[in-house]
C-alpha cells in the first residue's frame, strides 16, 4: 500500500518536472538562435557538461564520489574518433552507442575492486585508476595520437535533415540528449531503486541486514553514470573536432566535483546550478584562464566552510522564507516541526 | 648492476612522496590533497634559495639551507591548514578532503601566477659521476639517496624513541585510547601536520634537485603516491615504503626492457588486484 502511495506521489512529481520541461523546451530551443557563435558554442560545451554532471550526480547518490568519471568520459570521446577518422570511417550513430557501451564496460571491470572502498578511499582509488587510465592516453599514441591526440573528427552525419555541422545543429542534438537523459535520471531518482540506493549510502549495514543486495545497488549507479559519462565524451570529441589527453586531465574532474560541492548534491538540480555558476566565473573572467582554478577553489572552500550543504541550500530556504512571507500554506512542515525553532 | 641503481633512485623519490601523505592519513584519517602543492614548494624554495645565494654560497651549502627553511616554511603552512581547515572541519572527513583539493588548486595558480607556468630546473649542487662496477652513479643521486636514509631514520626515531612520537603512534592506533591517556588530540594534529607537511616539502627539494621544478609537479607524483599507499595499506608506513619498493622494482625493469609505456596500466591493474583480493592493502590494518 505503502509503495503504491509512494510510486503514486513520484509519478506527480515526475509529471510536473515533465510539464516544466515541456514549457521550458521552446525557451531553449530558441536560445541559440539569440547568441553570438561564441556563446553558441558555450552554450553547447554547458550542455555536454550538464550531461556528464547529470550521470556524475547519480554516482554521488551510492555515496561514492569517482574521481575517474572523465578519464570514462573519455573513452567515449576516443571511441568516437578513432573509428569515425579510420579510412574506411564508422557512422557517427554507430560510435555514439558503442563509445557509451565501452565507458560502461570499464565501469564493470573497475566496479568490483573500487566499490570494495568507501568515502575518501572510493575517491583515492578511482583517482588513481581514472589517472593510469588518462596515462594509457598519452602512451598508446599507436591509436590515441599520443600527447597530440585525434584531429579532423568530422560532426554527425544529418538524419532527419538536421544538420549537425554548426553550433545550433549541434546544440539541438546534445539538448536533445540532455532532455531525454535527464528525464530518465530524474525519474529514476524519484523510484523505489532509486531511493533503495540512497538507503545503501546511508547505512550500508543496516541495508544489507534486511536483505538489500547493497553491492548490486552500488554497482548499478556507477556503471549507469559511467554510460552517460561515455555519451557526453562522445559529443565532446565531435563537437570539438579534435581530442588530446588534456581534454581529460584532472582540472576538468575538479570542475565536475567543485560544481557538484558547489551546487550540493541533494536535489537533483543542485549540481546543475552549481556547473552554472562556475561557468559563469569562467566567462566572466575568460581573459584570466589562469586564475579560473583558483577561483573554482576558493569556491569550493568558501562553501565548505561557510554554506554546508551549497547553493541549493541557499535556494531552499531562500525559497522557504519567501513563501512564509507570502503566506503559502502549502509549505507548512507537517507536525511540530517548526516548534523546535 | 645500473638497473639495480636506477631502482633504488626510483624508489627512494616514492618512498620519500609517499610517507608523508601515509603518515598525515594514519593520525588524521584523512587525506591532505595538499600533500603534492607541498612538495611542490620544497622544489621552488630549492629554484628561489638557488638563484639568491649563487655566488654568495656552494651550491651544496645551499642545498642544504633550503632543506631546512623549506621543511621549516611548509612546515608552519601546515599547521596554518590544521587551524584553517583541518580543525574547523574535524570529524567531516569528506570535506576536508574535499577542501585540501580545492586547496590544491589555489596554490597551484598561486604559483603560475607568481612564478610562471613553465618548468624550472637548477645545476646540481653536488655535480659529477662515479663510475663503480660498471654503474654510473651521478652524485647528486646518491646525496638524494642518503638524504632520503637520513629523513626516514630521523622519522624513525621520532617516531619510535620520543613521547611525542609515541602519542602520534597511539593516536593512529586508537584514538579514544589515546584520548583517555590524556593526549591531546589538537596537539597531535598540529604535529603530524607540521610533520608531515615538512616531509613533502624535504621530498620536494630533494626531488627538485634532480627532476624538473613546475607548478604541476606534485600532481604529476600525487596519483602514484595513492597508488602506493592504498597498495601498502592506507595509513601504514611500513607498508608505503614496501609498496614503494616494489613500485620502484616494477616501474624500473618496464623501462629497461622498452614497456614503459605499459607501466601506468601495470600500476593501476596490480592496485585493482590488490583492492580485489587484500582489501586493506599489503601492511594495513583492518578497518
Amino acid at each position: 500500500m505503502i509503495n503504491r502511495a509512494a510510486n503514486r506521489q513520484a509519478n506527480k512529481i515526475f509529471l510536473r518536472a515533465c510539464i516544466g520541461t515541456a514549457i521550458a523546451l521552446p525557451l531553449l530551443v530558441a536560445l541559440p538562435h539569440a547568441l553570438s557563435v561564441y556563446w553558441q558554442s558555450v552554450l553547447v560545451l554547458f550542455t555536454i557538461n550538464a550531461v556528464s554532471l547529470m550521470g556524475y550526480r547519480l554516482i554521488t547518490t551510492m555515496g561514492g564520489w569517482s574521481f575517474a568519471h572523465i578519464s570514462t568520459a573519455g573513452l567515449g570521446a576516443y571511441t568516437t574518433a578513432v573509428l569515425t577518422t579510420l579510412e574506411t570511417p564508422w557512422s557517427f550513430w554507430a560510435t555514439f552507442f558503442l563509445g557509451a557501451l565501452i565507458a560502461g564496460a570499464f565501469a564493470m571491470i573497475i566496479a568490483y575492486p573500487v566499490l570494495r572502498t568507501r568515502h575518501y578511499y572510493f575517491f583515492l582509488s578511482t583517482f588513481a585508476a581514472g589517472e593510469a587510465l588518462r596515462q594509457c592516453y598519452v602512451q598508446f599514441s599507436g591509436i590515441t595520437g599520443g600527447t597530440y591526440g585525434i584531429s579532423f573528427i568530422p560532426r554527425p552525419e544529418p538524419i532527419l535533415g538536421m544538420d549537425f555541422g554548426n553550433s545550433t545543429g549541434f546544440y539541438y542534438l546534445a539538448l536533445a540528449l540532455a532532455v531525454v537523459v535527464g528525464l530518465l535520471l530524474y525519474r529514476f531518482d524519484l523510484s523505489r531503486l532509486g531511493n533503495t540506493i540512497k538507503a545503501v549510502a546511508a547505512n550500508e549495514e543496516l541495508s544489507e541486514s534486511i536483505g538489500i543486495n547493497t553491492w548490486a545497488l552500488r554497482t548499478l549507479p556507477f556503471v549507469m553514470g559511467s554510460v552517460v559519462a561515455g555519451f557526453s565524451g562522445v559529443l565532446y570529441a565531435n563537437f570539438n573536432g579534435l581530442i588530446n589527453p588534456l581534454d581529460f586531465s584532472s582540472v576538468l574532474m575538479f570542475k565536475l566535483v567543485a560544481a557538484a560541492i558547489v551546487g550540493g548534491v541533494a536535489t537533483f538540480w543542485g549540481p546543475l546550478v552549481g556547473l552554472l555558476y562556475l561557468t559563469a566565473l569562467e566567462e566572466v573572467f575568460r581573459d584570466f584562464t589562469q586564475w579560473i582554478p583558483l577561483l573554482w577553489g576558493v569556491s569550493v572552500l568558501a562553501v565548505i566552510l561557510l554554506a554546508e550543504g551549497g547553493l541549493e541550500m541557499v535556494i531552499i530556504r531562500l525559497v522557504r522564507r519567501a513563501r512564509r512571507w507570502w503566506g503559502s500554506p502549502g509549505d507548512r512542515p507537517p507536525g511540530g516541526a517548526r516548534q523546535r525553532r | 648492476m645500473q638497473i639495480v641503481a636506477n631502482i633504488i633512485f626510483l624508489s627512494t623519490f616514492y618512498v620519500s612522496f609517499a610517507v608523508g601523505l601515509a603518515l598525515v592519513f594514519g593520525v588524521m584519517r584523512t587525506i591532505n590533497f595538499a600533500h603534492g602543492e607541498f612538495y611542490m614548494f620544497g622544489g621552488y624554495a630549492l629554484w628561489m634559495l638557488i638563484n639568491a645565494f649563487t655566488g654568495i654560497l656552494p651550491p651544496g651549502a645551499t642545498f642544504i639551507v633550503a632543506l631546512i627553511v623549506g621543511a621549516a616554511v611548509v612546515g608552519i603552512l601546515g599547521i596554518l591548514v590544521q587551524l584553517s581547515i583541518f580543525h574547523r572541519l574535524r570529524e567531516q572527513p569528506f570535506s576536508i578532503f574535499m577542501a585540501t583539493l580545492g586547496l590544491s588548486y589555489v596554490l597551484q595558480v598561486a604559483v603560475v601566477k607568481a612564478i610562471g607556468p613553465m618548468g624550472q630546473s637548477v645545476p646540481a649542487p653536488f655535480p659529477g659521476f662515479i663510475l663503480f662496477e660498471g654503474m654510473v652513479l651521478p652524485i647528486q643521486r646518491l646525496v638524494v639517496f642518503g638524504f632520503t636514509v637520513v629523513m626516514m631514520g630521523g622519522l624513525y626515531l621520532f617516531l619510535m624513541h620520543t613521547d611525542l612520537g609515541r602519542a602520534v603512534r597511539a593516536t593512529a592506533q586508537n584514538r579514544t585510547g589515546a584520548m583517555l591517556q590524556g593526549i591531546s588530540m589538537n596537539h597531535i594534529a598540529l604535529t603530524t601536520m607540521f610533520v608531515g607537511s615538512a616531509l613533502a616539502a624535504i621530498s620536494g627539494v630533494l626531488m627538485g634537485s634532480v627532476l624538473i621544478i613546475s607548478p604541476f609537479m606534485g600532481g604529476e607524483a600525487l596519483w602514484r603516491a595513492f597508488i602506493i599507499i592504498i597498495v601498502g595499506g592506507i595509513g601504514s608506513l611500513s607498508g608505503a615504503v614496501v609498496a614503494a619498493f616494489l613500485f620502484g622494482i616494477i616501474d624500473t625493469l618496464m623501462t629497461t626492457f622498452g614497456a614503459g609505456k605499459f607501466a601506468p596500466m601495470v600500476d593501476a591493474i596490480i592496485m585493482l588486484l590488490v583492492l580485489s583480493f587484500l582489501p586493506s592493502g599489503l601492511l594495513g590494518a583492518r578497518e
